[in-house]
């Protein structure tokens, strides 16, 4: 089992070189022994026979050096490959990360190929580990041998899975590294998968009717919405705090479900709309160059607003389906505009009928806003949100 | 959900400060000369105490491996587990006690102590630390994770390293 010290800031990870006897796994480690630069390796260390034969294992430790800022290692072994020492076999295949089946390609070896697999097989399954889940990578060796069974037959009758293969002439030192690299890159993917966050550009901020809308996304919308606020920007950058996240993260979920909404009820935002809407915001600055510059001194681009200017046509288009009485309820009555100036004096200094325009629309913002929201709401209400703030 | 916390190989930061402690002190009253906690799978934990030649990973391995032969050797004699290991050398000798399920303490020390002495401290230290993964166990933790960039760092990493 893979362990994470995150005090150390290390990974460690044992794969374990597999196979039947005088295969050439102990071969394959004294290679990479060989092989790999110093500063990289630990000592080989052998627990061996007399005559060379694996007695319990050879060990070798490995680093690689840092991946994603945690120091990883390979604690590489073998096992014994001789039927005799199953029990042996078992204490070093526990905690596996990653096997190395290492198979002979010697005529007349498939049978103690097959029989050493199966044993494979079994003493995972002792275990826990279910052979197909574990990392597993065969390597077809002593491919130099003249009379080597063909690799096509080797893969039919070793390889049900299908897992990657690779072949190799160990004691020439080929295909010695590119077998432990497909089987340290099958690891590592594993760890990745199961420990690093999903890179920024996956990372959902929010699931909204099964859709996933985007953290980075979001992130430029809160900037986009700040600037078009009309707020000065701090130097560095605006920053918001959690409250104004979930303020911009529910607008910028109904934005999301308006859209929805429109796109099931066919409803499009016209470019005449959408030209009206801009219009609209831009004469409030005397000209549709003025309010350009404007945007261009908050950074924004027309293509920003653009955005907005669809939102709220599409809001506005599907306010008549959801809220019948829409028109009614926004245009303000005469008892509202005299309630509206007499709260608002100080904004409001001259006479009713001199304030009468800008009192009116006033109430009409107020009255819009209250309609917008119970549209909102209504929208909200069957729609299956989750938010990842 | 608790057995397959409990059976994980994550070791945080807060606990490894405190084990690190627990063997310091052992260190000192048993007056050893250095301790190393391996996990059961034979990785080492941490490794404190006189710097020595020896090195520590390969140790790992095989402290790991003769417990784990034991263990076997145990189940034959119908024991349930040897607790203690014991080497003696002429200079150094080697202690190893097992840490609850998932680790084991190592340690080695020379004539200037005695084993009793080792003995009687490695039980209370390897008590100690076996508590402190009890209680991690059980603490609620916020999920650490690896910097996003794992997997791609991963992929350059093997290139270097093996070639492509
Ligand atoms: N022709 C040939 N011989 C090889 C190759 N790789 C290893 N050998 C030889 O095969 C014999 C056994 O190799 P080892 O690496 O000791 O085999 P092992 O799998 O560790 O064997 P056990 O420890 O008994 O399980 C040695 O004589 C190696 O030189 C190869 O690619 N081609
Ligand atoms: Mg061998």
């Amino acid at each position: 089992m893979v362990q994470i010290n995150f005090a150390k800031k290390e990974v460690s990870c044992k794969i374990v070189y597999y196979g039947p006897g005088l295969s050439g796994k102990t071969t394959n480690l004294e290679i990479i022994y060989k092989k790999a630069p110093d500063s990289n390796k630990g000592k080989m260390t052998s627990v061996a026979t007399e005559g060379d034969r694996t007695l319990f294992f050879d060990f070798l430790p490995l680093d690689i050096g840092k991946v994603g800022g945690m120091n990883t290692k390979f604690q590489l072994y073998t096992v014994p490959g001789q039927v005799y020492y199953n029990s042996t076999r078992k204490l070093v295949l526990q905690g596996v990360d990653g096997v190395i089946f290492v198979a002979n390609s010697e005529k007349g070896k498939m049978d103690e190929n097959i029989e050493s697999l199966k044993n494979l097989e079994d003493n995972l399954k002792e275990q826990g580990i279910n052979i197909s889940e574990i990392p597993l990578v065969i390597q077809f060796n002593k491919r130099d041998l003249p009379d080597a069974t063909p690799v096509a037959e080797m893969e039919a009758k070793l390889n049900p899975w299908k897992v990657p293969t690779c072949e190799a002439s160990a004691f020439r030192g080929e295909g010695v590294f590119p077998t432990l690299k497909l089987t340290a890159a099958i690891v590592l993917d594993r760890l990745n998968k199961k420990y690093a966050p999903k890179s920024a550009s996956d990372k959902a901020i929010a699931e909204v009717n099964g859709h996933k809308l985007l953290l980075a996304d979001f992130e430029k919308f809160c900037v986009t919405h700040y600037r078009l606020s009309g707020k000065k920007e701090p130097p560095g950058g605006a920053k918001f705090s959690r409250s104004e996240k979930e303020n911009y993260l529910n607008i910028y979920i109904n934005n999301f479900l308006i859209r929805l909404a429109a796109k099931e009820q066919g409803i499009e935002a016209d470019e005449k709309a959408v030209a009206a809407q801009i219009e609209g915001a831009a004469s409030k600055f005397g000209s549709k160059d003025n309010f350009i510059k404007y945007l261009k001194e908050k950074n924004l681009t027309e293509e920003d607003y653009k955005e907005e200017a669809v939102n709220r046509t599409l809001s506005n288009k599907l306010l008549a389906g959801i809220i019948p009485d829409h028109r009614d309820r926004i245009s303000p009555k005469e008892e509202q505009l005299r309630e509206v100036y007499e709260k608002n004096r100080d904004k409001f200094p001259g006479a009713f009928d001199q304030e009468r325009k800008k009192v009116e629309a006033q109430a009409l913002k107020t009255n819009r806003l209250q309609v917008m929201e119970e549209m909102y709401k209504e929208i909200r209400s069957e729609a299956r949100i989750k938010t990842y703030l | 959900m608790d057995e397959f916390k409990a059976s994980r190989l994550i070791f945080y930061k807060d606990d490894i400060d405190q084990i690190e402690k627990v063997i310091d002190e052992f260190i000192k009253k048993s007056d050893s000369k250095c301790s190393i906690l391996i996990d059961k799978d034979g990785h080492l934990v941490t490794k404190r105490g006189q710097s020595t030649q020896f090195d520590p990973e390969t140790l790992s391995a095989l402290v790991a491996g003769s417990f784990a032969a034991t263990r076997e050797m145990a189940k034959l004699l119908g024991e349930t587990e040897f607790t203690v290991l014991f080497h003696k050398g002429l200079k150094d000798n080697i202690h190893l006690s097992l840490v609850g399920n998932r680790a084991i303490l190592a340690t080695i020390f020379n004539d200037q102590t005695t084993i009793g002495m080792v003995q009687l401290y490695h039980k209370e230290a390897s008590e100690k630390i076996e508590k402190i993964f009890e209680i991690s166990a059980k603490k609620p933790r916020k999920e650490t994770k690896f910097h996003e960039d794992f997997g791609k760092d991963a992929k350059q990493k093997l290139d270097e390293f093996f070639g492509s």
